[in-house]
């Protein structure tokens, strides 16, 4: 089952489409992320998914999401503040990289 | 008189179809004020609609006066909405199930839950389907925030919903969003009971994390932290989906070291797993390294302060010698300690390297150790002590080696300041 799972990349489809609705949440303004460490982790999570994703990957969306969460994690580390645009445009790399 | 104006004015408008929901706008403001000239302009709607001649558009522009009769609580609306969908049928799939994904989108915007959901179930396309659910299932959790009357039967739709839902990704994130409302009116236990639900490895942990870190700030985690620990254990277990070691991760960084610990136990390859847990920790977490750390049984203590260890010697900061101290007066392991050795030197702190070289037992580590150190002095040109420190390496082969590049160095010292006395002497 793994082995097909990664030979039709059912795993990355997979993991974006969680990323995808992740961001949802993150966007739909709620208390639930008010917990800087919650979302601090919740953005640590979808990097280190994301590298995952980028390294090897000619894919030129997903490289995109992937440098633009790295901005999104180092603003929120040293400026402790979450980019909205930024995420959207995660968003946005994201669902191009699905949709294809 | 000038709403008359008003009325005719419209006529203008060459598009019917623009002209037809102008109208109906019209009409429903006119309604909402109780203006008895509604009727009139809800039915020159009617009539613009006549001029329209393609099929679709006409179906369209009749939802569209429904919705507006619906905004002017006119009871006809539901009739028509019926009316438009039962002509629906008739068109090809495609066509057909985006005339009821608009009604759908209708519906929600007149907060017709129920409706919603009927429709939904004339949506051929899956996909589609499990999307528009899941809006409707958004708009209803909406509703429940704040409402305190009839809670029961609003959950009871909740569990009627999400059984149509059916498709992922669409069902893990309806379950995660039903979670966080039931949080948000204070069910708890039904929060816990529904993270039962999830199939998917990354929501599974997402919400785990979501949920326990709601209790924390509503101070209820100690309560609930050992019941929410045993669901996603159960699932994970039940279903071979994988997440101890996330919920390990997910209990150290919220701080509840206690519960990381028991998720630790059921991980098979404990000692690899236990690993990564640290390194996340000391990344993310680094106030909860020691504790931590204090509270793994002496085994594992040992195994993870190598890796915290390997971590600093990377990263020297001053910032982290508290669990180098702490590692290096309890951790019993000398290949621990030869690494705490490491670190003091990076951070160039010679003396306190020295002092926990010289107690290492094991003669082949001690050599290691201060022949680390004595490197550490080669390079900062400290050659007497060098020599003093090689002198107790015992390791013949380290010694000779050490003995070898301080010779090597003083040459290189000597024949220096020669040469800069030749400077001197020239210039």
């Amino acid at each position: 089952m793994q082995i097909l799972d990664k030979l039709t990349g059912a795993e990355k489809k997979e993991k974006i489409e969680f990323m995808l609705r992740l961001i949802d949440r993150l966007l739909a303004d709620d208390d639930l992320f008010t917990d800087k460490i919650l979302l601090m982790d919740t953005v640590e999570e979808m990097y280190f998914m994301l590298r995952q994703l980028a390294l090897g990957s000619k894919d030129e969306n997903l490289l995109n999401a992937f440098e633009k969460v790295a901005i999104l994690r180092y603003y929120l580390q040293n400026k402790d503040a979450l980019d909205r645009e930024i995420l959207k445009d995660v968003k946005n790399s994201l669902a191009r990289v699905a949709s294809r | 008189m000038l709403i008359e104006e008003v009325l005719a004015s419209v006529d203008v408008i060459q598009n019917p179809y623009l002209k037809a929901i102008t109208y109906a706008r019209i009409g429903t403001r006119l309604a909402l004020a109780k203006n008895p000239l509604y009727e009139k302009a809800f039915k020159k709607a009617f009539d613009a609609v006549s001029e329209i001649d393609n099929p679709i558009e006409i179906l369209r522009a009749l939802l569209t006066i429904a919705f507006y009769l619906g905004k002017a609580n006119m009871k006809s609306s539901k009739k028509m909405f019926r009316q438009v969908a039962e002509d629906a049928t008739n068109f090809p799939k495609k066509v057909r199930d985006g005339i009821f994904k608009e009604i759908i989108s209708y519906m929600l915007q007149l907060n017709e839950i129920d409706e919603a959901f009927y429709y939904s179930n004339y949506v051929s396309n899956e996909k589609l389907k499990n999307e528009l659910l899941v809006e409707i299932l958004k708009k209803h959790l909406e509703n429940l925030v704040g409402e305190k009357i009839r809670v029961v039967h609003r959950m009871r739709k909740i569990d009627l919903i999400i059984e149509h839902i059916t498709k992922e990704p669409y069902r893990s994130y309806a379950i995660a969003e039903i979670i966080k409302t039931y949080l948000k009116i204070g069910e708890y236990d039904r929060a816990i009971l529904m993270i039962g639900e999830l199939k998917n490895k990354y929501w599974l942990k997402q919400t785990v994390k979501e949920v326990l870190f709601y209790l924390k700030h509503k101070n209820l985690d100690k309560k609930y932290a050992g019941r929410l620990l045993n669901v996603a254990i159960d699932i994970s277990e039940q279903f071979n989906i994988d997440i101890n070691e996330d919920l390990a991760v997910v209990f150290a960084v919220n701080g509840d070291i206690k519960h990381s610990i028991t998720a630790l136990k059921f991980i098979k390859n404990k000692e690899q797993k236990l690993a990564e847990i640290m390194k996340i920790l000391i990344q993310r977490r680094p106030e909860i390294v020691l504790p931590y750390l204090q509270a793994l049984s002496s085994k594992d203590a040992e195994n993870a302060s190598k890796v915290v260890m390997n971590y600093l010697i990377d990263n020297p900061s001053k910032e982290y010698i508290h669990i180098a101290k702490y590692i290096s007066e309890n951790i019993e392991s000398e290949q621990v300690l030869v690494k705490v050795v490491q670190y003091y030197l990076k951070l160039g702190d010679v003396v306190e390297a020295a002092r926990i070289a010289s107690g290492l037992r094991d003669k082949r580590l001690r050599s290691l150790a201060l022949g680390d150190i004595a490197h550490y002095l080669l390079k900062n040109n400290q050659i007497g002590d060098a020599i003093d420190l090689v002198m107790h390496v015992e390791d013949p082969k380290l010694s000779s080696v050490l003995i070898s590049e301080i010779l090597v160095k003083v040459v290189d010292q000597e024949l220096k300041k020669t040469s800069r006395g030749v400077d001197n002497a020239n210039s």
